[in-house]
């Protein structure tokens, strides 16, 4: 006779996905013992989906209210089964020749997370065009352009990156994601796709790039040109069909009469990212380290990273980011050198952790749900080797703000051009 | 779309909560099945034509979306082997039997017995139902031990079932 504590036990593991495969066949066994039984599992079962297609719908519609009342950006990687389930059905329909069925809203695919220059940033939507601000809220279908002293960056649900250059635009055609350059330059760091998952698409006019994870710039001038810094990327050109695969550190145009692979030219611009070696947070001088977040709070609460520089020449920009998780908050960030690098995650505790010498960059303003603060440290990078950064948030009162570490889904990035 | 299409439209929608809850029961993770679920909504559409109206729709919906967990799964290393895929497969049907009335009469009282629950619980269930967060990511989000996550979810869950078929209880009998 199973006993209701066993019984709660296998349940437990099932529904978390925990059942090892013997458990899988008690379970199996015990509901089909009895119908009490059986109508305890089917119980047990609905409520766990109810659960899920419930609280989906509120967490989407609590994104939806944040949207409205101060645009904020959507959680990284979630998204609403009810969205989804909604726009499968309705793409199909319409796929079947339902032309009666109108479009249901578009998806949310993203946000703007970063703006720079001073020139007009536009979203087109659905034949209105607004102004672009941070922390507004991407749906399939919108066109963002950027004016002629502005870039953007825009981060997908799936944890993508499309960092726009000055004139250029792009539309977000579906959740895939697929994306359509419409115009200049753009880069791109796509997050890795799960296996079995449709490769992320982008498309030119004369081109169809499909990735399944890596780092690759892509600009269009009437042609194609694609420079892939990490990774392999799939490029086909529509005319006749020709096909490459482009790897890392090489290039490759729809211009020439063949299509063909060439390695980067040491005048190219490489792109190197770094995710920390060690990184921990001192919570009131005591360390939390290989958690899968940092977080910050005034001075309770500071952020140690540690990255280690490879030789490079001529750098010309080392951009940090830290991608928000879990609590969002508002301040001022600030960034500095550590005084020294003889610290890791095992052994930082307050007695020994670098002291601040010089602020290197801040962020001052609300970091939102999924949002991105993205610094140019440069100034910390002097030589090759270790270098300790800290951050730390003036605010308190429970002000926090958490960031995904190196364990995390968006982990720290220190991102270096030459 | 004609009187075939429209139908099975209608058929999906109605059986939505059913037919996703046989794919989460096999694959076990709510993302995974909601993008199969979505492969699966495809599949009943194009395969309309095989399906005989005559016949209860629930069971042929049900056979689709564990081919296409099947088919996820022949793509995967750690899939489960095919005894153990078999009986997660049925325990998937057991999941979807019963009356769609019974999940939609569910889902309303869901509702107002989870705003009955204490701010943290709510918090929790958000975090673990409405973003998917999960074991020690869960456990450090709510600062509740690793270890006790699974059984605190099984409680609230269990207190939830309780309000759930009380309420369910009390609209029959107002009814009656």
């Amino acid at each position: 006779m199973i006993s209701e504590e066993e019984y709660n036990e296998l349940m437990a593991a099932y529904l978390e996905g925990q059942l090892s495969e013997d458990q899988v066949g008690g379970l199996h066994a015990l509901v089909h013992s009895s119908d009490e039984l059986r109508q305890r599992f089917q119980a047990d079962t609905r409520t766990h989906v109810l659960l899920r297609e419930t609280l989906v719908e509120q967490a989407e519609l609590q994104l939806l209210q944040d949207s409205v009342a101060a645009p904020r950006p959507i959680q990284s990687l979630q998204r609403s089964s009810v969205l989804k389930i909604s726009a499968a059905i309705l793409l199909v329909a319409a796929g079947i020749g339902l032309l009666f069925w109108q479009s249901p809203s578009a998806e949310t695919i993203g946000v703007c997370v970063n703006v720079s220059g001073s020139s007009n940033l536009s979203i087109e939507r659905e034949t209105e065009i607004s102004r672009l601000m941070p922390e507004t809220m991407l749906r399939t279908g919108d066109t963002i352009q950027c004016g002629a002293d502005v870039r953007a960056m825009l981060r997908l649900t799936d944890g993508s990156i499309l960092s726009m250059e000055s004139d250029s635009a792009v539309t977000l055609v579906s959740s895939r994601p697929e994306i359509r350059l419409d115009r200049g330059e753009v880069m791109f760091e796509i997050a890795k796709r799960n296996e079995g998952a449709l490769p992320f698409r982008v498309q030119t006019v004369e081109s169809t790039v499909d990735v399944m994870g890596t780092v690759f710039g892509l600009a269009d001038d009437g042609h194609t040109k694609l420079e892939v810094y990490e990774g392999k990327v799939t490029l086909t050109r529509h005319r006749d069909n020709a096909t490459v695969e482009v790897g890392s550190q090489q290039t490759a145009s729809t211009a020439t009469e063949q299509l063909s692979v060439q390695e980067l030219s040491q005048a190219s611009r490489r792109i190197i990212q770094l995710v920390p070696d060690d990184d921990a947070t001192l919570d009131q001088g005591l360390t939390e380290a290989k958690q899968p977040r940092l977080k910050v709070e005034g001075d309770r609460r500071i952020v140690y990273l540690k990255f280690v520089i490879p030789k490079i020449n001529g750098l010309q920009s080392a951009k940090l980011r830290l991608t928000q998780d879990i609590d969002a908050g508002s301040g001022t960030l600030r960034f500095f050198i550590g005084e020294h690098t003889d610290w890791s995650e095992d052994s930082l505790r307050r007695q020994n952790a670098p002291g601040r010498t010089r602020e290197v960059a801040r962020y001052v303003g609300v970091v939102g749900r999924g949002q991105s603060v993205e610094v140019d440290i440069v100034e910390a990078i002097k030589s090759a080797g270790p270098v300790t950064l800290i951050v730390t948030l003036d605010e308190t009162d429970e002000n926090d703000i958490w960031f995904s570490s190196r364990e995390g889904n968006n982990p720290p990035l220190l991102i270096l051009t030459q | 779309m004609d009187e075939n299409s429209f139908q099975s439209f209608l058929n999906i929608t109605e059986n939505r909560s059913r037919i996703f809850a046989v794919i989460v029961a096999m694959v076990r993770d709510f993302e995974i099945g909601e993008e199969l679920f979505q492969e699966t909504v495809i599949e009943i559409l194009r395969s309309e034509d095989r399906f005989d109206p005559s016949r209860s729709f629930m069971p042929w919906a049900c056979g689709i979306a564990r081919n296409v967990v099947q088919r996820y799964w022949r793509g995967q290393e750690n899939a489960p082997t095919s005894g153990i895929g078999e009986m997660l497969s049925d325990l998937a049907l057991v999941t979807a039997e019963g009356e769609a009335d019974v999940w939609r009469r569910e889902r309303s009282a869901l509702r107002r017995c989870f705003q009955q629950l204490p701010q943290r619980m709510q918090d929790l269930l958000m975090l673990r139902y409405g973003h998917n967060i999960k074991g020690q990511d869960l456990a450090d989000s709510v600062a509740i031990k690793a270890g006790s996550i699974r059984t605190t979810l099984l409680r609230l869950r269990g207190q939830l079932r309780s309000c759930i078929q009380n309420r369910v209880a009390q609209i029959g009998e107002a009814n009656t």
